[in-house]
């Protein structure tokens, strides 16, 4: 029997919608305050358009079923472009949709249990967790069932209604991956053996997150037991809720605060508020688990067969991940940039339904989608299944899955069109096949449109983020780039800034990288190591450290005057002038 | 009755001398396979059919007469079926119906599997007059008017990407998927009255619907419309195709910014 799916939506809300919204027509309540419902109801207004929106689905964990991917599709036919996007926090984004017509938006969306709630303004956002939690081969336990716990604890908690600024969960499977380091709170699932008894736990960090300034989330101890996790999760919410800054708009995520104490001082706090909140919590505040389906399934041991495809086999070892069940997979749909189109979400939910056994799929934070619980022997039919709906592509655990925020396609606050430059970079290393090259297996590419990072491009070996400059008094779009950023599990750092590359310059600047990475590469060295060896001045003769290496790349970054290359001042995507325009930015998408 | 025919009443109508079962898929899909007794007329002969007279030629050649209950299905959600049944009805016939379902939905009933027939059927030519019925009509003075005045409402039932891209001056955007119903054709009346409501858009309120160019989108809104009780709506037949071909002002939604999923 498949596990009822969670309900997370309330049909209630979409009248309420509804009624402000009248009300909002009817000038009976202010802006301000409509704006305050909307951005609770996951709602955002669409770059410079007051009419159109973006409606946000949070997505708990990524857990979608087929119902609720045929539901997104059929809502994107009927309110929207006819396409979802994946956004980097396990969303799926509906852009485009009428202001009138969010409440039937909403009440399509509770008929599946999925919810916008708290998917916007200052709350607990959606509590993501690695996409692989459940089949990670490293990982001591599945964290699904207390990430959706925590998720349901804090949903429309009057807790969460009004805090100082967004604030975000994010739960690894293991040591190895996930963003438990960039979360405001960042969780580690933990065993610990305690006379002779394992214990279920967690290795908690708190005041990391990423933006215009960035910092790594600081460990609170080296392990909270399970019955600890609420009330620790509790207590810094609280916290930040009592002592965050309200003032201050673009200071007042919970890492300034953290660090305006010092992180020791907060970690104290944070003991003793748990005290308190486990004192006086009452007995119904229970975290409640929320098992996911999991398959009864035989281990599969058959001698598996070579198949004679070339793309199956590049597919294979780029898009396909063991299982700790033996014999079965994981497979990633590695959707560029996180677009999906109506027809392929309908595409995906019968090839989920036909050849997945837990019967759901995964958003990642990558901006794609996971199928898991493959059976070894459906490899290959799944794969040309997909591939009829431009699901196949290769590459998806390489460098060429390439990150990119919604950029100018749809963001207020965004200089370039980041969107579109990730799916440009995809497409070239592709071409090129170098997702297929070991070395660059480990690598990634990050970028935003404007330096509020939701594109990830502090923890990217090499990141990108959108600017402007102005050339003899003509505005080019340019990428600030940075280097040898990472967040794996336990494990992160931030990049470091290296230098200005015009927008049109960025592949050829990457690829410069990559043939500098190979002309001095030791032995089996990836490049992930051969940036990090050069930022701690440690690398190759000629291009020992950062600025070495910057001198080495100047003259592909150079930016020609107008009149020499009129390309350099128009955007990727973009056919018009480049403007660097930007309206009131209601977050960071 | 409601112009809308569910499964069970179509069984008590087929095979009655005056009830005809209008069939308004490709013709080659009609010859795979059709309700027993159902007559072929391919939306695409209705579409070339452009004036009033050539309507009635059509249909009364294909054996329809003034007083036959006519029902048209097809298999497109009623995009081919609504467009016909207008064409019937604008030029005065007043039993016109749609089948509130796609044909292949039909046939996954038992009874009906068991009545697919595919011979062409036979019919008597049929006798019918005209007698235009103007208020389901939009032309392109009335367009023009409406957006003068301001009294009334204009609905793009296009994809909303093709809006973003132009649209005739002051329209309001609804892809028309908006009012397909998932078993039924429709949507429930009071779902896709609400969702006018919200627009601001009242029962008694003038209403066009248009689509890209054969007005079969925007027909199968049309019907959606009326369902909802909405009494004062026509279809711009001629639609977004006329008003380019005619060079008019379009407006567009400026800063329209999205990916374009054709890139990559
Ligand atoms: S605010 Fe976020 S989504 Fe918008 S451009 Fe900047 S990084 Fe991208």
């Amino acid at each position: 029997m498949l596990a009822n799916p969670v309900n997370w939506s309330l049909e209630e809300e979409a009248n309420r919608f509804e009624e402000m919204l009248n009300l909002y027509k009817q000038n009976k309540i202010s802006e301000d305050e409509f704006r305050r419902f909307r951005l609770q109801h996951g709602t955002y207004s669409s770059r410079f358009q007051t009419k159109f929106n973006m409606v946000r689905v949070k997505i708990p964990s990524g857990e979608v079923n087929p119902e609720q991917l045929e539901k997104i599709a059929e809502i994107c036919e009927a309110f929207s472009i006819g396409s979802a996007h994946v956004s980097t926090r396990e969303n799926f984004q509906i852009h485009w949709v009428y202001l009138d017509d969010v409440p039937e938006v909403l009440r399509e969306l509770s008929k599946v249990g999925l919810t916008t709630r708290e998917a916007c303004g200052n709350t607990i956002r959606n509590v993501t967790a690695s996409p692989l939690a459940g089949v990670c081969l490293f990982e001591p336990f599945d964290v699904t069932p207390y990430a959706k716990g925590i998720a349901k604890f804090f949903l429309r908690n009057p807790l969460n209604q009004n805090l100082p600024r967004k604030f975000k969960i994010n739960f690894s499977c293991c040591d190895k991956h996930g963003f438990a380091r960039i979360g405001d709170i960042g969780l580690i699932p933990k065993l610990k053996e305690e006379n002779g008894k394992k214990e279920k736990g967690f290795q908690i960090f708190f005041g990391g997150g990423l933006g215009p300034a960035s910092f790594i989330g600081e460990p609170l101890e080296d392990f909270t037991l399970e019955t600890d996790l609420l009330p620790s999760c509790i207590a810094i919410v609280r916290l930040f809720d009592r002592l965050g800054d309200r003032e201050k708009m673009h200071r007042n995520r919970m890492r300034y605060l953290v660090h305006d104490l010092s992180p020791e001082k907060f970690r104290e706090m944070i003991i003793k508020e748990r005290r308190i909140v486990k004192a006086t919590l009452p007995p119904s505040a229970k975290l409640e688990l929320i098992e996911s389906y999991y398959p009864d399934f035989k281990e599969e041991q058959k001698e598996s067969e070579v198949i004679e495809d070339e793309d199956y086999q590049r597919w294979f070892l780029t898009n396909v991940l063991p299982q700790r069940q033996k014999g079965f997979y994981t497979v990633d749909t590695n959707l560029p940039a996180g677009d999906i189109s109506a027809e392929q979400l309908r595409a995906l939910a019968e090839i989920c339904r036909k050849y997945s056994l837990e019967r759901i799929v995964r958003l990642t934070p990558t901006q794609s989608i996971l199928l898991r619980w493959i059976k070894e022997s459906d490899l290959y039919e799944l794969y040309r299944e997909l591939s009829k709906h431009g699901l196949g592509n290769p590459g998806a655990n390489s460098i060429a899955k390439c990150v990119g925020c919604s950029g100018t396609t749809s963001c207020n606050l965004a200089i370039t069109n980041s969107h579109r430059l990730a799916k440009e970079i995809q497409a070239k290393l592709l071409a090129l096949k170098l997702d297929l090259d070991e070395g660059l297996k480990t690598a990634s590419i990050k970028i935003s449109g404007c330096p509020n990072s939701c594109g990830q491009h502090e923890i990217a070996t090499i990141g990108f983020y959108g600017g402007a400059s102005r050339v003899n008094g003509a505005l080019a779009p340019t990428y600030q780039m940075l280097l040898g950023g990472e967040a794996h599990g336990n494990k992160a750092s931030l990049g470091v800034m290296l230098m200005r590359v015009p927008a049109r310059r960025v592949i050829d600047v990457v690829l410069k990288v990559i043939e500098l990475y190979k002309e001095s590469k030791r032995d089996r060295e990836r490049l992930d190591e051969w940036i990090s060896r050069v930022i701690k001045n440690e690398g190759p003769e000629g291009i020992r450290n950062p600025d070495e290496l910057r001198v080495k790349l100047e003259s592909t970054a150079t930016i020609p005057t107008i009149d020499k290359n009129p390309l350099f001042y128009v955007d990727w995507g973009g056919e018009e002038k480049f403007r660097a325009k930007t309206a009131r930015g209601e977050c960071a998408a | 009755m409601s112009f809308l025919i569910s499964p069970e009443e179509l069984k008590g109508l087929i095979g009655k001398d005056d009830v005809k079962l209008v069939d308004a898929r490709r013709r080659e899909d009609y010859l795979q396979g059709h309700i027993n007794q159902a007559i072929s007329i391919p939306i695409h002969d209705v579409i070339r059919a452009l004036d009033a007279e050539s309507l009635r030629k059509l249909f009364s050649s294909k054996g329809i007469s003034q007083e036959d209950t006519v029902v048209v299905y097809d298999d497109e959600k009623g995009v081919y079926a609504g467009r016909v049944a207008w064409s019937l009805e604008y030029i005065g016939h007043k039993k016109v119906k749609l089948l509130d379902l796609s044909y292949s939905d039909l046939i996954k009933h038992e009874y009906y599997n068991n009545k697919i027939s595919k011979e062409e059927e036979k019919f008597k030519e049929g006798k019918l007059d005209i007698n235009l019925n103007e208020s389901i009509l939009a032309n392109l003075e009335f367009v023009k008017g409406l957006i003068e005045s301001r009294d009334g409402f204009i609905i793009d039932v296009r994809e909303r990407l093709n809006y973003l891209e132009a649209h005739i001056p002051t329209a309001q955007t609804m892809p028309w998927k908006v009012f397909i119903g998932d078993k039924k054709l429709f949507k429930d009346a009071d779902r896709i009255k609400r969702l006018l409501f919200n627009r601001g858009i009242m029962q008694d309120s003038n209403i066009v619907t248009y689509c890209g160019g054969a007005g079969t989108l925007s027909g199968i809104s049309f019907y959606a419309l009326r369902l909802a009780g909405f009494s004062k709506v026509r279809l711009y037949v001629r639609s977004f195709l006329e008003w380019k071909e005619l060079n008019l002002p379009v407006e567009v939604v400026k800063d329209a910014n999205y990916w374009d999923l054709s890139a990559y």
